[in-house]
């Protein structure tokens, strides 16, 4: 649990990687979940729901591994210094799914942003703000906003289970050779 | 004679590289005592390095054995050695190899965070290595806002901070000044004295090893001749 937390911290210490992402797993959540909901809909448009999807999961894997590669100079030095490959792989794990459980914390945030604002346009603006029928009308609601973290966690892990593989392997001064 | 801490025996090590053999450790036995301060010196290339990390069990020996602290490490897994690095050995590097991102204590700290010590016990270990590498003041601060010296000795501190048997490192004067280098060969000395910490360090510069209780000189991966007390 230490070394889960001291992953959000380092996280959060890269400012720029971490904001970029975070940024970007927002924007992705938000059209992953809008391309759900037209799944739902009268005429379902299965095509975008799969470019959002599959946009989504080559956009994981691609973070995973960029952070790996990053943070490869840094694994390496803590394997030197007795890591094992499973306190390594916490920390690796722990910096991604903050940064994605970041991003489900902003949507969720507009969200219920966006449904504050609808509430109160109904009642003191003009009626039907933003062009809801129904105040409480989100084109995201949380259980697609669940369904796309759950989407997101699961592709996280089997980017970062690929990226990190050829680290995990190396002995540790080799792994800095390499680097060097 | 004192105790062995670590024993190497008939230890070879090969590479291959593009095609080419190359022996980079040659009929390797040597005997270290606990306490001692031993320096690795020789020409570029001639294997002071892979048998530091052969010693260290970062790199495994392709034959013989590699005893440290009575176990053989030669032959153990990943798992074993990363507990026996965490345990036993402390690492100095060349390049410092600070975490950029955390400030000198959490540095330090950072070699602790696997373990179950409290979150005041850790902080209380990095505080008094701090306090021996005589740093204390710079502990907020980031290695960027460090210099080379500074960033040498929070490295040091990282690798003392949980009490190891054998310190070992690699050129730890290669990127610093002479002044620097100087204070940081005296610093790793009475780090000996105070603690009784066995020191094995590679070096290729001739004016440091005054520093040493024995020096052993490596030519074309073998043991030239070693030179010292015993």
């Amino acid at each position: 649990m230490r070394l889960f937390s001291k992953a959000i911290k380092l996280a959060m210490r890269s400012k720029r990687r971490y904001i970029v992402f975070t940024a970007t797993y927002t924007v992705l959540m938000i059209w992953t979940c809008i391309s759900l909901q037209d799944m739902f809909d009268e005429i379902p448009n299965y095509a975008q729901t799969l470019v959002a999807l599959f946009a989504s999961m080559f956009l994981s894997i691609l973070y995973a591994w960029i952070i790996v590669n990053y943070r490869r100079t840094e694994i390496a030095t803590l394997k030197c210094v007795g890591y094992t490959n499973s306190n390594v792989r916490t920390l690796i794990v722990g910096e991604i799914v903050w940064t994605t459980l970041s991003g489900f914390f902003i949507t969720l945030e507009i969200l219920i942003h966006y449904i504050a604002v609808n509430v109160l346009g109904w009642f003191i603006g003009p009626a039907r703000p933003l062009g809801s029928v129904d105040p409480m009308d989100s084109p995201i609601t949380l259980l697609n906003l669940l369904i796309t973290l759950a989407i997101f966690l699961l592709v996280q892990v089997v980017g970062m289970l690929l990226a990190y593989h050829r680290v995990l392997k190396v002995r540790p001064m080799m792994a800095l050779r390499i680097m060097k | 004679m004192g105790e062995s801490i670590i024993k190497a025996i008939n230890v070879q090590k090969e590479y291959r590289r593009e095609g080419n053999i190359i022996r980079a450790l040659v009929d390797i036995n040597l005997d270290i005592e606990a306490g001692e301060v031993v320096f690795i010196t020789g020409p570029t290339a001639c294997g002071k390095t892979t048998l530091l990390n052969v010693l260290s069990g970062l790199d495994l020996p392709d034959d013989g054995q590699i005893i440290l602290d009575g176990e053989n490490i030669a032959r153990a897994n990943e798992d074993r050695l990363s507990n026996i690095r965490r345990q036993k050995i402390g690492f100095v590097f060349q390049d410092f190899n600070l975490i950029e991102t955390l400030s000198g204590i959490e540095n330090i700290e950072a070699l602790l965070w696997p373990t179950v010590l409290s979150k005041k016990e850790v902080e209380n270990r990095a505080i008094q290595a701090l306090r021996d590498v005589d740093l204390l003041e710079r502990k907020d601060h980031f290695p960027r806002q460090m210099s080379g010296g500074e960033k040498q000795r929070i490295a040091i501190a990282r690798a003392i901070v949980h009490q190891p048997r054998v310190l070992f490192a690699d050129e730890p004067t290669g990127n610093l000044d002479p002044t620097t280098e100087g204070e940081i060969m005296k610093l790793l000395r009475k780090l000996n004295e105070d603690m009784g910490m066995t020191m094995v360090i590679v070096t290729h510069q001739e004016k440091l090893l005054s520093f040493a209780d024995r020096v052993i000189q490596m030519e074309r991966g073998r043991i030239e001749n070693i030179k010292g007390k015993r």
